[in-house]
């Protein structure tokens, strides 16, 4: 019993969101009975603000803003452990997945800005290469990273830039992206579905 | 050519010897049914035999299991066959042709006497399936210490014998040439019954994602079957649990609930029903053992739906500090340097992450019916459920898609044992009505047996110490008391047995008793209230009164307890034979009473259990008196529109009241109680009251089905609210349209349930709430439904609905007892207010309908019954049967049986099974000519006594009465033997027999000289 | 001669040439060829799903395309691809993703790794070692892409693969139980969120070395550049212990590499940030 858990004035049309989010993408969030075997078997979930059994049952409560405010949709790894694992058969990697793309839908600011911009960045490679290129990525993200004014430590720069040198003298770093001869399709699917930003 | 037609059959074939199959057996045999007992092990006794304890007596499983094994074996009309499987059955009920295939055990039953030489002699070894492969066994084996039949069996996969033609050392070493080794091959019998009934029982269902938990990967994971065996005397490991990878103690003990069951994912989405109260009771007793253990129980929620259930886990918390996490796991990662295991959790309070490091993991796994018995399930064309189970009936518990074909215990759903012997009782009154109309119609009573005149004779003692394996011989030196009691006065034969309950050793008592003339016997084992009817029985059957016996517990009060002093162990248990052969030698033969049968029955109590009830009796024509105190019959099944299944109780109500208001075999009264009711098993009388009149009636049995009554809540604004029903009404408003369909609903669990005043959990709420969420939800699916509970109790095949509630969307929310809901009423409008721990918020939740689940309660006519009968009764008001394990439905008065919400909270389909195992119980008493009822009763000397009415006041059976002369008369046939009043007498004028003051003196006198 | 399409995904053209690498001589070894989807493309990895679910189903399933009209079964290098295409595949062949490609059920869609331990295919191998990793000890490690969710992925054993072990084996060496062979490495989580990464990363070293192995195998591009580059780092932290010593990561091609005696891997191996060089020459000279 936690004193100091927030207050929530039901109001008896929680579960139109749940349902909204099973029709779109499949996931029975209703059936959870909260084992917590998700959260249980998560690695990251030490790192989550809101825990993955937490966020399964606030769909269920119609919490929208709060979970797509939340940091844990990011730091989600996509690992699957919790899908795998779940009696019920929800995709809590999917759910959390789902409240990602919505973040980016409903062109809201995502908790961890970090991560979303690096996801966001290997996409902008991805549309322009065809292809991944890790220092053009790296590049970019730093970049990003510094106009937001959200760089790390001087010291873990250092440590950056020192692997990034023994690296291409290991010839694992590229200085030129390779493309690929379809970037053309790729480029089309994006124009399909419309440019990822994220809004920082 | 035409092919004859199978003769009809009134004989019934019981496939799987477990604890069902035994107990049917024995209630069949009971109403004069021959019975084939078929096993496809070498034994009878099933997984019951396996237990160490079982809950919530904690009483040991083998020693509740083995007289029932006996029983079975000695019973005349119970031929058990075993290394058997039904292959087919042609035929219809009545005139079935059974096709039974038996695999040869190589060993010649008839010629075993169980010396075990061969076993000793055999070179080869394989792992030793009973104790779950945790040690070997070797290829020529008994099964268990205890087995029935007591033969071993050759295990030709791992004999040298069959693999490579070398060795026979068994053969040769067997001094009554009984195994047989060339002389076996399958054989195909066919037998005609009128009946089957299918009890093959379940087995662990370890998907092979189980793997999750590292079972069969890690060698400390062990499933809860596994650690059974280990805790048990008779185990392994002698009762003293070692982990599997290094033969250490496992100190840190982890279960895990619902392995393989509440699963979907996996197919499996019902719950097991017993392993809650399994891990508990491992848990408790792994405490018990160690008092530096630690034992954790991961679980979801805690299903202790039964009876006593409840106070046991609060016993196991309190008193045993056990702990118990509501978090379940999926992972177990084992730590190499030492095989221990890791288990990484969330606290669900603080949201803290823990990591424990356990030595052992339990996995308490789900049921699943034993894979064997599947091709012929199918074969036989019966229904299955989605699981794999027998699909049960509703209206006809143990019934089966297929007529003629019954089944019980674990075989249609998980269960407990008291549902499993309740069921099996069922099946058996199923089979009884059945087969009625073409009974013989002979009722057979006991046999006479002529018994010696030892009156003349100067006692002639024998003495037979038991070894019972190691637990008494593992501290004390038997062979010694062996040599020691010849040396006693009057003792002329003295052996010791490794198991004196065995069949074989009953033999021989009884060869001993005619070669040596004994005309008294001791014997030095364990505990008269498990075994002592059993070794009186053998009395009988060697033709000595059954009272000539004595038992000197040298086990539970001696070995068992001084297990660290063999020494002085073994001198006490010297002075107990002493002091029992002192008694030995003045006791007397007593005569019982006899009472003529009177072949009908008194139900008290006309709803569905009683009429159940009733109808079995009546339908295997035995004639019933049902009396009703209300207008109808029917009790509560009338105010219920549907069960959760969507089965309509009103409807079997109405066709039960016209089936018992036209059967011939039924007296029904209704608007009528019962009064003055007197006598003993077998006679008994009382007088029915009908709107002023007195009816006058005898009976031999009476069946108590009082029934039950809805709580009726003072808490939450019952009753000052018109918004605040129970589940009841809310369901009767919702079928009879009453109101508006509510958009907000909070329905509050485990009212007047649970709680310090009423331990008991009401079993049905859980469902109840469950069914009117459903019923809510699919009337009004823009609705909301939120349900406040402490553990959800779905079992069994329940579970179901309880996904389908979630899936429709109500929101289950979990509380503590500590911080209950809190209701409010503000401006007119209800405001609940409850902590949401899996969201870590508060709710504020506005409904227009608050329900309680209320839970059960007794009727208060039962007090009186009570009183009349001197019936006890639980805490919380339900009547206490005869054992809580193996005697669900009798009491321990003989005569008087038990059924439906009088017993303790019930659904319907379990009243039902129930009703008809009372009426199978009441049916084996009914069907004899006369019954006889223990000697060991208080007499009273008229000379002496002073009519001072001691007695009357001390007898807690309020037995003695006083005569016209003013002396006390104690009915023989109703006195339970405790002795209170010989003792209080002032004058001396009360003699208990077979404990007189000379007996007890002798005994004391001897037991503690040197 | 088998014949299967190919499709190597991004992380090997750059950062994990060494197993592109290893790979190559490995598969002429074996008799496999494997021939490069013309114009392949970004799986989109996770990225993709992340940002946009259905557009990340788009991405795999141009590529499946054009490896249908090759008329081959497909091999796949990287986990991570492995499950992107295969979760297109099946959502193509379930008709639930709309646009202009097509897949042909009959064509399979393999783990290149999984197809390597198939028994004809360790049959193989066998006969190819010349130089068996008699003594090596490793754990075989997994990572979580290419096992769950095992409807995608068609595992059984979920829990407990086995293939790399069963490779491993065959290589000689001696594959070790433990309970993290796919536990998650955190992926590309290290770039934005490096203490996580690190902390992912340091777990699975610590029961990798506390199980008793001496190097660890390997079948993601991803989680082998974790498990490799991280470690120095994690090594000089203050509660490192400096005596145990540091482990080689290896794909499993280039542990068969080494068995085959193949000198060409060794280039790929020298690219390793710990170097497994030491190791394997001080078990190859015993």
């Amino acid at each position: 019993m936690n004193p100091n858990g927030s207050a929530l004035q039901v109001n008896g049309r929680e579960n139109l969101w749940s349902r909204a989010v099973a029709m779109e993408t499949g996931i029975q969030v209703a059936s959870c009975y909260q084992c917590m075997r998700c959260s249980n078997s998560c690695p990251v979930s030490t790192n989550m603000d809101i825990k993955p059994h937490q966020v399964v049952r606030m769909v269920q409560l119609g919490q929208r803003e709060r979970l797509l405010e939340c940091s844990s949709i990011w730091i989600c790894l996509s690992c699957e452990m919790c899908s795998t694992y779940c009696p019920n058969e929800i995709d809590v990697a999917g759910l959390m997945n789902h409240l990602k793309n919505l973040v980016v839908s409903s062109q809201k600011k995502p908790a961890e800005i970090d991560i979303a911009t690096f996801h966001e960045v290997f996409l902008n490679v991805l549309q322009t290469s065809g292809r991944i290129n890790d220092l053009q990525l790296m590049r970019q993200f730093r970049w990003k990273g510094l106009v937001r004014r959200d760089l790390p430590a001087r010291g873990e720069m250092m440590k950056d830039f020192h692997l990034a040198m023994d690296l291409l003298k290991r010839k694992r770093l590229k200085l030129f992206p390779e493309r690929s001869g379809a970037t053309g399709e790729v480029r089309r699917i994006f124009e399909q579905y419309g440019r990822k930003g994220v809004s920082s | 050519m035409l092919i004859p037609e199978p003769k009809f059959s009134d004989a019934v074939l019981v496939v799987g010897a477990g604890i069902a199959g035994m107990q049917t057996a024995l209630d069949l045999a009971a109403m004069n049914h021959s019975v084939y007992l078929l096993d496809r092990s070498a034994t009878i006794g099933g997984n019951m035999a396996r237990l160490d304890k079982t809950f919530p007596t904690n009483d040991c499983s083998t020693c509740m299991i083995s007289p029932r094994m006996v029983a079975c074996a000695r019973n005349p009309r119970i031929k058990i066959i075993t290394l058997a499987e039904l292959m087919d059955l042609q035929g219809e009920p009545g005139r079935f042709t059974a096709s039974i295939r038996r695999h040869p055990r190589y060993v010649d039953e008839k010629l075993c006497i169980g010396c075990r030489q061969c076993v000793e002699k055999c070179p080869k070894k394989a792992p030793n399936a009973f104790n779950a492969s945790l040690d070997s066994r070797k290829a020529i084996h008994f099964v268990h210490p205890q087995a029935i039949p007591m033969a071993p069996a050759v295990d030709t996969a791992n004999c040298i014998y069959f693999q490579k033609g070398r060795c026979r050392a068994c053969e040769k070493v067997c001094p009554t040439k009984a195994v047989k080794l060339d002389e076996g091959k399958p054989e195909d019998l066919q037998i005609e019954v009128g009946a089957v009934i299918l009890s093959a029982g379940f087995e662990l269902a370890l998907v092979p994602q189980a793997g999750e938990y590292g079972h069969g990967r890690y060698p400390n994971v062990v499933t809860s079957l596994e650690y059974e065996r280990m805790l048990s005397a008779t185990g392994p490991f002698g009762g003293h649990p070692q982990r599997p990878s290094d033969g250490a103690k496992p100190g840190r003990i982890a279960w895990i609930q619902c392995v393989a069951s509440r699963d979907s994912a996996r197919n499996r989405n019902f719950c097991s029903s017993v392993c809650c109260m399994a891990a508990v009771k491992q848990a408790l007793i792994t405490r018990e053992h160690d008092a530096e253990s630690e034992a954790a129980i991961f679980y979801m929620d805690i299903r202790a739906h039964g009876k006593d259930f409840d106070r046991y886990v609060l016993r196991a918390k309190d008193t045993y500090g056990v702990r118990f996490v509501r978090s379940m796991l999926s992972q177990v990662v084992q730590n190499p340097e030492n095989g221990n295991l890791l288990l990484q959790y969330y606290d669900r309070d603080s949201l803290e992450q823990a990591q424990e490091e356990f030595d052992m993991v339990v996995l308490s796994a789900g049921m699943k019916p034993a894979p064997r018995i599947m091709p012929l399930l199918n074969r036989l064309g019966l229904a299955l459920n989605r699981y794999g189970f027998v699909e049960p009936d509703f209206e006809q518990p143990s019934n089966t898609s297929r007529e003629g074909v019954f089944v019980c215990g674990a075989l249609d759903g998980p269960k407990d044992i008291p549902e499993s012997v309740t069921g099996a009782s069922a099946a058996a009154a199923g089979v009884a009505a059945l087969l009625a109309e073409y009974r013989s119609g002979e009722t057979v009573g006991e046999e006479v047996r002529s018994l010696r005149d030892v009156s003349k004779e100067a006692p002639r003692i024998g003495v037979f110490v038991c070894h019972c394996g190691k637990n008494i011989a593992g501290v004390i030196q038997v062979e010694a008391l062996r040599d020691f009691a010849l040396t006693l006065p009057h003792v002329v034969a003295a052996e010791d047995f490794l198991f004196t309950c065995s069949t074989q050793t009953q033999e021989r008592i009884k060869e001993l008793i005619r070669d040596n003339g004994l005309n008294r016997v001791v014997v030095a084992a364990c505990s008269p209230r498990t075994h002592e009817p059993l070794f009186r029985e053998t009395l009988q059957q060697a033709g000595i009164n059954k009272y000539l016996f004595e038992m000197a517990n040298i086990r539970d009060q001696c070995s068992w307890v001084h297990g660290k002093e063999p020494e002085a162990a073994t001198e006490k248990a010297r002075q107990l034979i002493q002091g029992a052969v002192a008694r030995a030698s003045l006791l007397e033969p007593i005569e019982e009473v006899v009472t003529q049968v009177v072949h009908r029955a008194l139900v008290i109590g006309g709803g569905l259990a009683g009429m159940t009830a009733a109808l079995a009796l009546a339908d295997q024509e035995i004639h019933a008196i049902l009396v009703e105190k209300d207008a109808q019959t029917g009790g509560m099944a009338r105010e219920i529109h549907h069960t959760l299944e969507g089965h309509s109780p009103r409807r079997l109500a109405q066709a039960l009241a016209l089936r018992v208001k036209t059967h011939r075999n039924i007296t029904l009264y209704t608007w009528a109680e019962i009064k003055a009711l007197s006598g003993g098993p077998g006679h008994f009388s009382g007088i029915v009251e009908r709107k002023g009149k007195s009816v006058p009636v005898d009976f031999g049995a009476i069946i108590v089905a009082t029934g039950g009554q809805p709580y009726v809540p003072s808490e939450y604004f019952y009753g000052l609210h018109p918004g605040v029903m129970t589940q009841l009404e809310l369901e009767n408003r919702l079928f009879t349209h009453q109101g508006p369909l509510p958009h907000t609903t909070v329905m509050i669990q485990c009212i007047g349930s649970r709680r310090e005043d009423f331990p008991l959990c009401s079993r049905i709420c859980c469902s109840a709430a469950v069914k009117n969420a459903i019923l809510l939800m699919e009337k009004n699916p823009a609705g909301s439904v939120y349900v406040l509970y402490r553990d959800i109790r779905t079992f069994g095949f329940k579970e179901d609905y309880y996904k389908r509630a979630r899936d429709l969307g109500v929101i289950f929310i979990k509380y503590e007892p500590e911080a209950p809901p809190e209701v409010q009423v503000e401006d007119g409008a209800l405001e609940v207010k409850v902590f949401d721990p899996a969201s870590a918020m508060h709710l504020e939740i506005k409904p227009e309908i608050l329900v309680l689940s209320s839970g059960v309660r007794p009727r208060p006519e039962a007090v009186s019954i009570a009183k009349m009968l001197k019936l006890p009764m639980m805490q919380e008001g339900f009547f206490m049967e005869a054992h809580p394990k193996l005697s669900p439905l009798d009491f321990s008065s003989a005569g008087i049986f038990l059924c439906g919400l009088a017993h303790s909270p019930r659904f319907m389909e379990e009243s039902l099974a129930q009703a008809r195992g009372a009426a199978a119980r009441a049916a084996g008493l009914l069907l004899q000519k006369e019954i006889h009822t223990s000697g060991v009763v208080a007499e009273v000397n008229r000379e002496r006594c002073c009519s001072c009415l001691t007695c009357v006041y001390c007898c807690p059976y309020k037995v003695p009465s006083m005569d016209a002369q003013g002396i006390s008369v104690i009915d023989p046939r109703k006195c339970q033997g405790c002795g209170i009043c010989a003792a209080d007498c002032p004058a001396k004028a009360i003699t208990l027999k077979h404990y007189t003051d000379a007996q007890m003196a002798a005994q004391t006198e001897a037991a503690s000289s040197r | 001669m088998t014949r299967l399409a190919y499709y190597p995904g991004c992380a090997l053209q750059s950062m994990n040439w060494d197993y592109r690498e290893s790979i190559k001589e490995v598969v002429a070894a074996l008799d496999i060829e494997l021939m490069e989807i013309e114009g392949w493309t970004c799986c989109g990895a996770t990225a993709a799903h992340s940002l946009d679910e259905k557009m990340s189903l788009a991405l795999p399933a141009r590529n499946l395309s054009a490896s249908q009209q090759m008329g081959l079964d497909l091999a796949v290098a990287c986990p991570m691809c492995f499950k992107r295409l295969s979760h297109s595949r099946q959502m193509l062949l379930q008709q639930k993703l709309s646009g202009p490609w097509t897949v042909d059920p009959n064509l399979a869609i393999y783990d290149l790794a999984r197809f390597l331990a198939t028994d004809s295919m360790l049959e193989q191998i066998k006969s190819r070692v010349i130089l068996p990793l008699t003594g090596l000890r490793v754990v075989c490690y997994y990572g979580c892409q290419v096992v769950r969710p095992p409807k995608i992925t068609g595992f059984e054993d979920y829990e407990n693969p086995q293939h790399l072990d069963r490779i491993a084996a065959v290589a000689g060496a001696t594959p070790i139980d433990w309970s993290f062979k796919a536990t998650c490495c955190g992926a590309s989580m290290g770039i934005p969120k490096k203490e996580i990464g690190l902390s992912l990363v340091k777990k699975l070293l610590h029961w990798a070395h506390a199980s008793g192995a001496q190097a660890i195998v390997v079948c993601c591009p991803l989680c082998q550049s974790n498990l490799d580059l991280y470690q120095p780092e994690i090594r000089r932290q203050a509660d490192a212990d400096p005596t145990t010593p540091a482990l080689p990561i290896l794909y499993y091609t280039e542990l068969l590499g080494i068995a085959f005696g193949l000198e060409a891997i060794l280039p790929g191996l020298n690219s390793h940030l710990v170097d497994p060089l030491p190791l394997i020459t001080q078990l190859l000279n015993h």
